[in-house]
């Protein structure tokens, strides 16, 4: 469930912290995540090709930190708005999960 | 799913190593990013670089996986693709119409921009187009004419911004080597003609010095592949071999490659002579041409320096300009005597781009263009239109698939998709026909061509080439996206559970839900009916130019161009040929009479326009007085039908040493002679002639003829005059000769004649007059053609379109009918009901399309080079504006008819049991 959703990660870091290379992309979600996630952060290169390929992400080459040739992935238009919708199926599907939870949770009172 | 998105894709696809090395360098960076963090946090090298592997997971299975992800497009792609031509294979009769009427619009489109292409966009066949570049001379009023041979001389020397200068002017010469005396079109050209081109005759073709014309010029000449291959059978051995050329020897110095057909687009060209030589072919005339100021006749082409940008050149040659104006006022800022005006001459110079039809004919040619473009753009509107609108009912009938599909889980995106691949499919075959359509009409041009006459031969290069073929797969696939993207978005839209639920044919919201539809209809009618009614205007003044509604005969007249040389001709002698040829033509049995004209009456080159002064008329400061004029010989007004108002014809008195006369038509009276009152006859004008003295060139005016008695093409009467032909020096004129029966019986007869009085007169391109009168009027017939061909397809596209609308209501309606008849409604009410609606649909088309057309026709009345589009046809014409509404009315009448028949005839117990 969570690896399905690397893509709405990978979105609301960059929507957070602007252009960034996979590695900075990857440690983030590592950070967010308070390391619980167990993920190859080769994962994330995949999940990114496919976000910049529906045209939710752009990419460029840049430098890094260090200075060394990386390539720069930022947010477009299009992929804010879809953060937008995503984060709003998120929220509802968590919220029907969770009542459903809370329901459990009542009749074995 | 993004258009840029796309081309990344195409372009890692394209590229699959180059994306290949990206990734890995991407993935160089991310490990040592993450091995340095290791470092920084404690770890030695070589573990900080294992723990950046161990986090970052295979290397390999990562490439594999973007190799997967970068390829799945692809593969959806072939899918689709597969899919597509599954799904419209089901459905023949859907494809057939839809290619068919895509690719003549699409087709039409082609053939177009292929002429465009060929005549505006391809560059010259000169060498690199882009450091070439043309030059004019000329004042303010005219800028873009020619340049006297020394200020040629001058600005060669002077210019310092070309590695070359040289000058061309296009001439007809006369060859008698290999066959029958003939006229060829050539170019007198100066010596570094060739070089500035970068055009290399096979051979060599060297014309020598610019100025050795006082040593008697260098005797050669290029000639084209094409007369090389016509006169002399490519024979190799010509090079070197003298030919007569105006009775002149010239040594064949070389053969102009096949594709260099000289520099005037369109017309061939077939011989190149050296400027030098003109004294020699040209006795009298010629060393005038070399030496003095006051004849400009060359245009001037070059080739910049290869550090030189086009402005440096202007901005040269607009200082050169000045000097050349103080240092010879006498060519460059010449004083107009009676005004005190002082026209200024200046050189414009021009990109080869620029120069592709003469800069003073370029907005008429691109209004041209953009009015042809706009028609076959509106035909294929209606086509898209048409094909938007069966693939909305299509999306009807497929409502149900993508609900399935939808519900499987396929996203709206992947549906839009599908659809889209299945437009495009039609789209691009459509464009393959389209461009097999194009190739079959460009033969189908050409080989209707009529002979021309002047022995011009056309040299247009109509070849396909990479932009036509640019041009064509562009517009298909924007055609695609046009007719597809609508439907696609519409249909992908479905509801899936009252899609699923509810069966399209029972709903009467069907009625609601084919609104766009409905709208498409009113739209094609509309557009069909503007192109209808351009056709109309177009084919009905096309039937006023037949040669009987002229203002002279063109009845049984033969044609025949008649060129003497120069060298063997002096004025005298080429008087009395003229005189001895039709005396003896005249004496020919069925010959009634014959005439001398200068140029041919109602044609192309018709006119010369001749710097003139009138008898007590002050031209204003800035008017030129030049007026078009031509020569004609003894009777022509009586032999063509041309009425006299007032004076008399010119007859055999009016010849060398009698008084100088001539003949204005009604408008010059008007214009110029009407301010003083009294007869205009009497009055008298000047002409230009170097031989006479000036009271010897006052020409006294004996005769006036209607307006329309020489051109009959023009927008209005303009002021035109008549001096009589054997009062002047003409070495080319033309001879029309009037016959009793068929003018082609008399051609051998006539041919004969000239060749007993002059075998060296070439007696070629005899033809009738109405035919020289087809090929002037060829172009307009094309476009009269081509409106009414346009106009044809858009009535059929917009009866299919409404058949479709109408046939697709009623069988949406099928129960409804069935219930009213079940209650007792008879045939007849169903009939106009459905017939109602679908009328009430083509008069809201009718109306908006006659708003549209009332503003757009005229457009059509404007006119382009200075010859009315529509020939006294007013462009609100009310027999078009009433009689095309009610054709296109009926037409779509029958095509509600039909269907709404058939629905009426069902059988209401069958319609309602079918629930």
């Amino acid at each position: 469930m969570l690896y399905g959703n690397l893509g709405l990660m990978v979105l609301k870091t960059l929507e957070a912290l602007g252009p960034l290379h996979g590695y900075r992309i990857a440690r983030r979600i590592e950070q967010i995540s308070g390391h619980q996630l167990a993920m190859n952060q080769g994962t994330l290169y995949p999940a990114l090709l496919k976000l910049e390929q529906r045209g939710w992400i752009s990419s460029k080459w840049g430098a890094s930190d260090s200075g060394r040739r990386v390539k720069l992935y930022a947010l477009t238009r299009a992929g804010r708005g879809q953060l937008r919708i995503q984060e709003a199926e998120w929220r509802d599907a968590t919220g029907i999960v969770a009542r459903f939870l809370d329901i459990q949770e009542d009749r074995s009172r | 799913m993004s258009v840029r998105g796309t081309w990344r894709r195409l372009g890692g696809l394209l590229r699959p190593r180059a994306s290949d090395r990206d990734l890995q360098e991407e993935i160089r960076g991310h490990l040592e990013e993450a091995t340095e963090e290791h470092v920084r946090r404690g770890l030695p090298p070589d573990e900080a670089r294992r723990a950046a592997l161990l986090d970052f997971g295979g290397v390999p299975r990562v490439e594999e996986e973007i190799r997967d992800v970068r390829g799945r497009w692809l593969s959806d792609l072939a899918a689709d693709v597969r899919y597509g031509l599954r799904s419209l294979g089901r459905d023949p009769l859907f494809v057939t119409v839809a290619i068919l009427s895509l690719a003549i619009g699409i087709g039409a489109n082609t053939v177009i921009f292929s002429l465009v292409n060929s005549i505006l966009l391809r560059p010259r066949p000169v060498a690199d187009p882009d450091r070439f570049v043309e030059l004019y001379v000329g004042d303010r009023q005219h800028p873009y004419e020619t340049c006297s041979y020394p200020s040629f001389l001058d600005l060669q020397a002077e210019n310092g911004v070309f590695s070359g200068l040289a000058g061309y002017s296009i001439r007809q010469f006369k060859l008698t080597e290999g066959g029958p005396a003939e006229q060829v079109w050539g170019e007198v050209v100066t010596g570094d003609y060739f070089e500035v081109l970068g055009v290399t005759p096979l051979g060599g073709g060297a014309f020598g010095d610019d100025d050795g014309f006082l040593a008697g010029g260098r005797p050669v000449v290029v000639i084209g592949e094409g007369l090389w291959r016509r006169r002399f059978g490519s024979d190799p051995a010509l090079i070197g071999r003298a030919i007569t050329i105006n009775g002149q020897k010239l040594t064949v110095a070389g053969i102009a490659p096949p594709r260099y057909t000289g520099m005037l687009r369109g017309l061939s060209t077939e011989v190149w002579i050296p400027a030098t030589m003109l004294p020699v072919l040209e006795p009298t005339k010629g060393l005038p041409l070399l030496t003095s100021r006051d004849s400009r006749w060359l245009t001037l082409v070059a080739r910049l320096r290869p550090e030189t940008s086009v402005e440096q050149a202007r901005a040269r040659f607009d200082l050169l300009s000045r000097e050349m104006q103080e240092k010879h006022p006498e060519e460059w800022a010449w004083r107009i005597p009676e005004t005190g005006a002082v026209r200024e001459l200046f050189v414009s110079v021009m990109r080869e781009r620029e120069t592709r039809v003469h800069p003073s004919l370029g907005t008429d040619v691109y209004g041209l263009v953009a009015l042809l473009l706009a028609i076959v753009n509106v035909v294929l509107l209606i086509a898209c239109l048409n094909l938007a609108g069966m693939l909305l009912a299509r999306a009807v009938v497929r409502r149900k698939e993508m609900a399935i599909r939808l519900a499987i889980g396929a996203g709206r995106g992947r549906l839009v998709r599908q659809l889209l691949t299945e437009s495009m499919l039609l789209s691009l075959a459509a464009g393959a026909a389209g461009m097999l359509l194009t190739v079959w009409v460009l033969g189908l041009l050409l080989s209707f061509m009529p002979a021309l006459p002047e022995g011009i031969r056309v040299a247009i290069d109509l070849r396909l080439d990479w932009r036509v073929l640019a041009y064509t797969i562009g517009f298909s696939t924007i055609t695609g996206i046009l007719f597809g993207l609508a439907p696609a978005l519409q249909s992908s839209k479905a509801d899936v559970s009252t899609a699923l639920k509810d069966d399209a044919s029972t709903a009467t919201g069907g009625y609601r839900r084919s609104r766009g539809r409905r709208a498409l209809v009113v739209a094609q009618v509309a557009f069909s009916l503007l192109l209808l009614i351009g056709a109309g205007l177009v084919l009905r003044s096309l039937d006023r130019v037949r040669p009987t509604s002229l203002g002279f005969t063109s009845d049984r007249v033969l044609v025949v161009p008649v060129s003497l040389d120069e060298a063997r001709y002096d004025r005298p002698k080429s008087q009395e040929f003229y005189r001895q040829l039709s005396e003896r033509i005249t004496a020919l049995p069925g010959v009634r009479a014959v005439s001398l004209v200068e140029g041919m009456p109602g044609g192309f080159m018709s006119r010369t326009r001749r710097s003139t002064e009138i008898e007590g008329y002050r031209a204003g400061p800035e008017e030129s007085l030049e007026i078009d004029s031509t020569m004609v010989g003894p009777r022509y007004f009586t032999n063509m039908r041309v009425p006299i108002v007032q004076g008399r014809d010119f007859d055999d008195r009016d010849r060398d040493g009698a008084p100088c006369v001539a003949a204005v038509n009604e408008a010059f009276v008007r214009r110029y002679l009407a301010a003083a009152g009294g007869t205009p006859l009497g009055r008298r004008i000047a002409k230009y002639d170097e031989e006479l003295t000036p009271p010897q060139r006052m020409c006294e005016i004996v005769g006036v003829v209607r307006d329309d008695g020489w051109q009959s093409l023009q927008k209005s009467a303009r002021p035109f005059y008549f001096l009589a032909l054997q009062q002047s020096y003409r070495t080319r004129m033309s001879l029309l000769v009037h016959t009793e029966a068929d003018p082609a019986i008399q051609t051998t007869a006539v041919r004969r004649v000239m060749q007993e009085l002059d075998p060296s007169v070439p007696a070629t391109d005899i033809q009738s007059l109405s035919e020289y009168f087809g090929a002037n009027v060829y172009p307009f017939r094309l476009l009269g053609l081509f409106m009414g061909g346009c106009g044809v397809m858009a009535l059929l596209l917009a009866t299919v379109g409404v058949y479709g609308i109408v046939s697709y209501s009623a069988a949406q309606r099928r129960r409804e009918v069935g219930i009213r008849m079940a209650l007792g409604a008879l045939q007849r009410d169903v009939l106009r009901v459905i017939v109602g609606e679908g009328m009430a649909l083509v008069a809201w088309g009718l109306i908006l399309g006659l708003a549209v057309s009332v503003a757009l026709t005229r457009v059509l009345a404007s006119s382009l080079f200075d010859t009315e589009l529509l020939f006294g046809v007013s462009a609100t014409d009310p027999v078009t504006f009433v009689s095309v509404p009610l054709l296109l009315a009926l037409v779509a009448a029958v095509a509600c008819y039909v269907p709404a028949l058939r629905a009426a005839r069902v059988d209401p117990i069958e319609a309602l049991r079918y629930e």
